[in-house]
């Protein structure tokens, strides 16, 4: 059951890896939670402290959910800024 | 435990799609997929609060990634490598889910149903973890403030200033 965990969160890595958009990489990110999230919850039932696991998940996806609002706010600053959303158009946004 | 199969199998499948996706509003509804098809994972699991939270936030964020990358550029290029890279991780993948699932290489799962359940989960929310719901709540209002203030336009203050 855990391996359905590290199947999803590894392929968000690797997503983030090819990704060259900000809100490709979104993607990336969010798979890469939703993994860690279901990681806890199957820990948490095999372990026999199931509330423990659900509310771990439950801080991960309320993480999740922030990462998404930092995501579109960068996302809608770069393209202020560059009218574009490359990742490499990241570094202009330093001082 | 065949739900919980055809959940695992669809959200990665779901997975493999919105890595494969150049385009970003069918990556963001594959993703879409493997956030239900997860929420169904949950609820074969026995976490119904869960699977519920799951859903709700992944329509909210998938509904307002629509929408951004129509605003914002719906294409997303790859590198070179990166075709076969991916081709290559999900076929190990998929080879080693299946190879799991002909073993039947499913660990013992033991059910706390005396302390589980939505009346435990609630009890835990508001006493054991009272102060991280608290923290957290806080830092979703201060992710929701920080992200008016950096998407304000800069000159908004020269104008308001020269009027």
């Amino acid at each position: 059951m855990m391996m359905v965990s590290f199947c999803v969160g590894f392929l968000g890595l690797l997503n983030l890896l090819v990704r060259r958009s900000l809100l490709g990489a979104i993607i990336g990110v969010n798979l890469m939670m939703m993994g860690a999230a279901s990681a806890f919850v199957v820990s948490g039932v095999v372990t026999g402290r199931a509330v423990d696991g659900h509310i771990y998940a439950i801080f991960v996806i309320a993480s999740g959910a922030a990462q998404l609002v930092v995501g579109y706010t960068l996302a809608v600053r770069l393209f202020y800024l560059r009218r574009d959303v490359g990742l490499s158009g990241l570094r202009s946004m330093r001082g | 435990m065949t739900f919980f199969w055809i959940c695992s199998f669809l959200a990665i499948g779901a997975a493999v799609a919105a890595s494969f996706f150049s385009e970003l509003k069918r990556a963001a509804l594959a993703l879409w997929v493997c956030a239900l098809a997860l929420g169904g994972v949950y609820l074969s699991l026995g976490a119904e609060y869960l699977a519920i939270v799951q859903w709700i936030v992944s329509t909210l964020g998938v509904a307002a990634f629509v929408f951004f990358s129509v605003l914002l550029g719906s294409r997303d290029g790859k590198h070179d490598w990166a075709k076969y890279l991916a081709v290559a991780g999900a076929l190990v993948l998929l080879g080693g889910i299946i190879w799991m699932t002909v073993r039947d290489f499913v660990p013992s799962v033991v059910w706390d149903k005396d302390h589980g359940g939505m009346v435990g989960l609630g009890n835990a929310l508001v006493t054991e973890y009272l102060l991280p719901v608290e923290i957290l709540a806080l830092t979703l209002f201060l992710v929701v403030v920080g992200a008016g203030v950096i998407t304000r336009p800069e000159d908004r203050g020269e104008e308001e200033g020269g009027a």
